[in-house]
């Protein structure tokens, strides 16, 4: 079996369907560790690869007003049970482009291993962007994760960003992403996020809404068990007439979990306007007894609960 | 009828204040028992009791429930012996579906269950259960929970609370047809035209059941502030 077939089977037991690599109109990239697998650029998605000795950089550019059907397949995996990884996204949208982005981040068999993934992108005026990154993780514990984003959105440009690693135990994973929205721009950033055993979760979302009328929500979903323990800030910054922002941050705290919610608001227009609210802690009770009474176990309840906020 | 629930002298003290005081309540299998009194009379937490609610646990007296005593039973074994609850404002849930919620321990037709509350099942199915539902959706989503779960005692906590009022009849005709499936329902309000569906009727004030009767004779001692335990000092009745 070649290294691209067990690829393609590790995509499939995650619940990715691996025939969409098989797709002449599908663009994607598949690396394991630090090695192209391979790649697809399709019209009207340009993909280049420059592979260094320790770090892959990807320029991907969606040409202006290209709307493209299939998304674009970012298939990271590790299958040698300890390694680095380390890549460098750059991410075009030309004006009035609209393409959505999966990303599935397959580290599975991984024992101890470091994950770097650099993204920056660029959308354009009246672009659109939806990226879709999930994580699927071994149960070591010994992955180390460091995500960055630097965004910016242009005028009328929307961007959409959903972060998942509900699968396995995180290990460690620290995510830093900035995003800077122009005129009328739209951003909304979540993230569902499940800590086990001894995780560490770190995590700084931060949106800067410099145009008039640009609008954002982040909303964090994180639910704890064990020891693990999670600081999700996030912050938001409204400069411009207009500008509206909102933050929900929701943290479920089981066992000797620890989470910590930092919001951070920054108003320096007074035509602007930013909210927040953050909950941490057990499972709520009422929720609980509410499922109870239809007929489950506190234990089949709480599963339940926690699922539907990671859902 | 056999009595389904039988509550026996049961005192309830919260912050060192009774808030049941020596109740006897009977409700017997098969019937719509209406339960009314004014605001802060303990209704919701004698449902809360019979539950066995979290912090709902009787100082003294028992609760018989099919001729089984079940004072220390966890809410999860009195909902596995068919005990249910619907309460006055409902618990909202993200990522579950109205679908997944239904379906919880049943088999039941969800189609003709939200039909039968006034809901349209394609637009409802896949809708999630969380705060981009209105009071009276959430509300008539636990009513049709019931009509799938068919709980041998189903308690209504103020059910049409959060119902639009060109919507109350229909309410009325769920409720109906929660106890046309074969469930005993006990119906806490404090609205006259709820109350009036049931059997019979008993009147909570001061801590105490005061009367329990037809529904019509409940209503009228309700409406004519008659109160001869309390002496108006506990509910605002004027005494006789």
């Amino acid at each position: 079996m070649s290294v691209f077939d067990k690829f393609r089977q590790l995509l499939n037991s995650v619940g990715a369907n691996s025939k969409v690599l098989e797709d002449q109109n599908t663009a994607y990239i598949a690396v394991d560790g630090q090695v192209l697998l391979s790649k697809q650029a399709i019209p009207g998605v340009k993909i280049e690869i420059k592979q260094h000795v320790d770090l892959t950089i990807a320029d991907i550019t969606v040409t202006s007003h290209t709307q493209v059907s299939n998304p674009v397949r970012l298939c990271f995996s590790m299958m040698q049970q300890v390694g680095r990884q380390n890549f460098r996204v750059h991410i075009i949208l030309e004006p009035y482009a609209k393409v959505s982005f999966i990303s599935h981040g397959l580290f599975t068999t991984v024992d101890t291993a470091k994950h770097i993934m650099d993204k920056t992108i660029e959308i354009g005026e009246g672009a659109s962007l939806t990226f879709t990154d999930s994580h699927f993780h071994s149960l070591s514990g010994g992955i180390k994760v460091l995500s960055s984003a630097r965004i910016k959105v242009g005028k009328h440009g929307y961007y959409f960003s959903d972060f998942s690693l509900t699968t396995g135990h995180v290990g460690k994973l620290y995510l830093d992403y900035s995003v800077e929205a122009e005129e009328h721009a739209v951003v909304e950033l979540t993230s569902r996020i499940f800590g086990h055993a001894h995780d560490e979760i770190k995590m700084s979302e931060k949106v800067s809404l410099n145009g008039r009328f640009s609008h954002s929500v982040i909303k964090s979903r994180v639910a704890l068990e064990g020891e693990a323990k999670a600081v999700i800030t996030g912050i938001t910054e409204g400069y411009a007439e207009g500008a509206r922002g909102h933050m929900d941050c929701l943290e479920i705290i089981k066992d000797k979990a620890e989470g910590q919610s930092i919001p951070v608001v920054k108003v320096s227009h007074p035509l602007a306007k930013i909210t927040h609210e953050a909950a941490i802690g057990t499972i709520d009770n009422k929720q609980l007894e509410t499922l109870i009474v239809h007929g489950l176990s506190p234990e089949q309840a709480t599963d339940l609960i926690v699922l539907g906020i990671l859902r | 009828m056999m009595p389904l629930l039988d509550l026996r002298q049961i005192t309830f003290i919260a912050d060192n204040k009774p808030v049941l005081d020596n109740l006897n309540l009977i409700v017997e299998e098969g019937e719509i028992h209406a339960l009314i009194g004014t605001n802060g009379t303990g209704k919701s937490t004698l449902a809360r009791l019979v539950m066995g609610c979290d912090g709902y646990h009787i100082s003294s007296g028992n609760i018989f429930f099919a001729q089984q005593k079940i004072d220390q039973y966890s809410i999860q074994k009195r909902a596995s012996l068919g005990i249910s609850m619907v309460w006055q404002e409902p618990a909202y849930f993200e990522g579950i579906t109205v679908r997944d919620y239904l379906r919880l321990n049943n088999q039941a037709d969800l189609t003709e269950c939200l039909i039968t509350v006034g809901l349209n099942s394609e637009d409802y199915l896949d809708r999630m259960l969380d705060k981009t539902m209105s009071g009276g959706e959430r509300k008539r989503i636990e009513l049709a929970s019931m009509l799938a779960l068919r709980p041998r005692l189903c308690i209504l906590d103020e059910p049409i609370s959060g119902i639009d009022l060109l919507s109350i009849n229909n309410i009325i005709s769920v409720i109906k047809q929660i106890k046309l499936q074969g469930s005993t329902v006990l119906l806490i309000s404090h609205r006259e035209e709820i109350a009036a569906i049931a059997d019979r009727a008993s009147l909570l004030c001061g801590g105490k059941i005061i009367m329990t009767s037809t529904p019509e004779q409940v209503i009228q001692s309700y409406k004519s502030r008659t109160c001869v335990i309390c002496d108006g000092r506990e509910c605002n009745y004027v005494s006789i």
